[in-house]
């Protein structure tokens, strides 16, 4: 059985870009559990990106 | 020199007018709000606390006592000062909006967090205050960012944005009140 997270908005800007501790932290904590992120389409919007991208 | 005014009476319009300092000057508002959490306080104190310079720290806290916002509590040196909490409210044309110790230390924020200062620049006084109202629902679990973005008027991710960077204030301010 695979586990899918859905993360909101909230949690992508509370950890900042890439260069983030924050960011890098949950990276590790999503690669260490084998898990993935599932981002909605809304959030994938609401973060900037292209709304008519599949 | 100007003298000390007493603890009551303190004079209101010299009050609007450091209050509405306070909410200009990010430092003026780091220091009332650095006293209204730590004190009492000596200035070199704060000086050290906020790596200020001394000679704007002594302006400060002479403009502070002559508007009545902060207190000596030993009239012997080093001087000690204390601060009574604000609740001043503003109306204007139906809308109201109150300045209180919360919103001086988010203001105080803009000199160290760029998403506060960007804010503010866009969307005004009025429009932090507004925002430090809902970052309190937000913190609370009542409201989300997009009910916020939706009532305040802005994008989700400008909404998240300005809440998370309000958290702390909430938080701050929830546990004096």
């Amino acid at each position: 059985m695979t586990t899918v997270y859905i993360a909101d908005t909230g949690v992508l800007v509370r950890c900042g870009g890439s260069d983030n501790e924050k960011f890098q932290q949950l990276r590790r904590a999503v690669r260490g559990a084998d898990v993935s992120l599932l981002l909605p389409q809304r959030v994938y919007e609401e973060l900037g990106g292209d709304s008519t991208a599949a | 020199m100007a003298q000390s005014p007493p603890r009551s009476g303190n004079p209101p319009i010299q009050q609007l007018q450091t209050v509405v300092d306070l909410l200009e000057t990010p430092t003026l508002a780091r220091m009332y709000a650095h006293i209204l959490r730590d004190g009492p306080i000596t200035v070199s104190d704060i000086v050290s606390a906020l790596d200020i310079p001394q000679g704007t720290a002594y302006d400060y806290i002479q403009k502070l006592e002559a508007a009545g916002l902060v207190e000596k509590t030993q009239e012997k040196r080093p001087y000690e000062y204390d601060t009574e909490t604000i609740s001043l409210t503003l109306s204007t044309d139906g809308d109201s909006q109150t300045i209180t110790p919360a919103l001086i230390a988010a203001v105080a924020r803009r000199e160290t967090d760029e998403d506060i200062d960007v804010f503010v620049d866009r969307h005004g006084l009025d429009g932090l205050a507004t925002a430090l109202e809902y970052a309190a629902d937000y913190v609370e679990g009542t409201v989300n960012h997009r009910i916020a973005a939706r009532e305040l008027d802005l994008s989700p991710l400008e909404a998240e944005i300005i809440l998370q960077a309000l958290e702390p204030v909430v938080t701050e301010y929830a546990e004096t009140a």
